[in-house]
């Protein structure tokens, strides 16, 4: 009936009317050769005017089927209601006792219109109920069947994002790169080379396990996102100033492992490393009415100077783990600020 | 014999310490290589390898505002290119037929000893076009990847938006409109451009002006004289299905 139960067609049984028509036409030819030898009796003509009522409902729900198209079931009842008491009125004049004067005595007209109406009636919005019912349940089938693919799709979306993840975890560029820089420092400065070191030990040592478990912490989140920032900042040669935020309070909120950090390395790449007066990146986190909210600001160049698009994962796939985990209660944000630089913001809902 | 004057190289990396590095491994590797220049981003790299036409370039492959590739575009020919890089560079791959001279960061001081050697021995000759090596790498780092986000326009602000969230794109006059559940936005990419960078199997054209993303469509519906409208699941909107590109709805 609509186009969204595919397979399921409720009023198929009316799918004929045109035969229906053909039969309206032998019966009216059988009945008049009834009335040439036996006369006009009274069930005879009781006989056409109960067909007439039935012929008229099932007509009005042939009309709905050729129409194919979305339509409410109280409609499609008073559709039937309507059609077979207009043919149970058309089939009164062939009443045997009928006079025009009649038409306007409630009692008769009542009497010679509840047989054919009854039966009309009887004959097709039983069946129609039923159809109802089995319509409903084949619809509430197909709304399960469509949400048990939209789960799997989901959950292989999730199984994705976090292979992608996984494998963008410590990307080896970043690695190899803060090699090179070590191996500068040990020639040049040992003590700070020392603190390199220090800083890509703890940022490998927090990474690793990151993704066993769904949900990591925020103060965990921020740690790791603090040794990727002293490590960046070492390399980008202080061009790079950072300051996290989170309030004590909100240390041990559970947040999903690695969004922070992608959001970081956005940062770092598109705002702050293309700019020759380098930056400075903010982390923040803060509890809102609709959830915990955790910000990664920077005073870079801004969204209008890198390209205006692009096929980059690490965003799309923070979004598609968020809508993943959380459906459409978490959300993401990235957007200019008026006085430069971007904002990036994850809000996810609270934990209680 | 007249001597040779002095070699001239500029070094083009966006990291401080390992181009203090490099700086310094070439002072002890080759003496008489006379350091021109250092450059930061691709930008700066150009206009010291135009300016100062050194004989020799130690190019970073990533790096701001230019790639290191497109820069040796530039320079292909008129001058010898080394190149410098992290590991992962899928563009190494192209090079590994040893036409193109690279080393790996963080650099080791026998690889580029050697690099250094080739380097005097090709010096005497013509740098060598390297266009075709440097095509084969641009298309190996820069596989085409479908749009994953798009920077859109709303009111003053910018704004990225994955494409995932987008409802539909609609042509208006000046802009496509970028319809998500949160609002409209807007790009300046028109929708031609835009079909083909899009993941065709979720982005349907269904109008001249209008693309859908078919995860966000609840129904498609017909009526009695052949037009059909797509209805989305988050958003009231109808989007009318022209007649050409209604086919692929009924093949469903």
């Amino acid at each position: 009936m609509t186009p969204d139960t595919p397979g399921f067609d409720p009023l198929s049984d009316y799918a004929d009317g045109r035969r229906m028509l053909w039969w309206t036409l032998v019966a009216a030819a059988l009945a008049g050769t009834a009335w040439a030898w036996t006369g006009w009796t009274g069930a005879l003509s009781l006989t056409v005017r109960l067909w007439l009522a039935y012929s008229g409902g099932h007509m009005a729900l042939w009309a709905f089927h050729r129409r194919g198209r979305a339509l409410s079931w109280p409609r499609l009842v008073a559709a039937v209601i309507g059609a077979t008491l207009m043919a149970s009125f058309a089939g009164l004049p062939l009443a045997p006792d009928f006079v025009v004067d009649r038409l306007s005595a409630l009692s008769w007209l009542v009497r010679r219109i509840a047989l054919p109406l009854g039966f009309g009636l009887g004959m097709h919005l039983p069946a129609l109920v039923l159809r109802v019912r089995e319509w409903r349940q084949h619809r509430q089938r197909i709304a399960m069947a469509q949400a048990e693919a939209t789960r799997s799709a989901l959950q292989r979306q999730v199984a994705q994002a976090e292979l992608r993840t996984l494998q963008a975890q410590v990307e080896p560029h970043f690695l190899y790169n803060t090699l090179a820089a070590v191996q500068s420092l040990v020639r040049r400065d040992a003590a700070r080379a020392d603190e390199m070191l220090d800083h890509l030990h703890e940022h490998l040592r927090q990474s690793l396990p990151a993704m066993r478990s769904e949900q990591s912490t925020l103060a965990r989140e921020a740690q790791l996102a603090r040794s990727y920032l002293s490590i960046m900042s070492i390399r980008m040669d202080d061009r790079l100033a950072f300051r996290i935020d989170v309030p004590d309070e909100l240390a041990h909120e559970p947040f999903p492992p690695m969004m922070l950090s992608t959001l970081v390395e956005n940062a770092i790449r598109h705002g702050i490393e293309p700019s020759a007066r380098g930056g400075t990146v903010t982390i923040a986190a803060q509890q809102l009415p609709q959830g915990l909210a955790v910000s990664v600001i920077d005073d870079g160049v801004g969204l209008g100077a890198s390209t205006t698009s692009g096929g980059g994962l690490g965003l799309s796939n923070v979004r598609e783990r968020l809508r993943a985990l959380f459906g459409e209660h978490a959300s993401l944000r990235v957007e200019s600020r008026e006085t430069g630089g971007v904002q990036a913001c994850i809000v996810v809902p609270a934990a209680h | 014999m007249a001597a040779m004057p002095a070699p001239t190289a500029v070094l083009i990396e966006d990291e401080p310490l390992p181009r203090a590095e490099l700086r310094q491994m070439l002072a002890t590797l080759w003496p008489e290589l006379h350091v021109v220049a250092e450059a930061v981003d691709g930008a700066s790299g150009l206009r010291a390898l135009t300016e100062l036409r050194p004989q020799v370039a130690f190019i970073d492959i990533r790096l701001p505002t230019m790639s290191g590739l497109d820069l040796a575009a530039h320079v292909s020919g008129r001058c010898h290119v080394v190149f410098v890089t992290a590991f992962d560079d899928a563009a190494v791959r192209a090079f590994d037929e040893g036409a193109v001279d690279y080393v790996l960061k963080p650099i080791a001081m026998p690889r580029l000893a050697k690099a250094v050697e080739r380097l005097k021995l090709r010096l005497h000759g013509a740098p060598a076009d390297l266009s075709p090596w440097l095509s084969r790498a641009a298309a190996a780092s820069d596989a085409p990847s479908p749009l994953r986000w798009l920077q859109t326009g709303h009111g003053q602000q910018l704004r990225l938006v994955t494409v995932t969230d987008v409802l539909y794109f609609q042509s208006d006059a000046k802009y496509t409109r970028v319809v998500t559940q949160e609002g409209e936005s807007h790009i300046r990419m028109p929708l031609k451009e835009l079909l083909a960078r899009l993941d065709a199997e979720q982005f349907w054209q269904i109008h001249r002006g209008c693309i859908v993303n078919i995860a966000h469509i609840a129904s498609v519906s017909r009526d009695i004289m052949g037009r059909m409208d797509v209805l989305l699941k988050a958003h009231p909107q109808r989007l009318p299905v022209s007649q050409a590109f209604q086919g692929r709805f009924k093949a469903m």
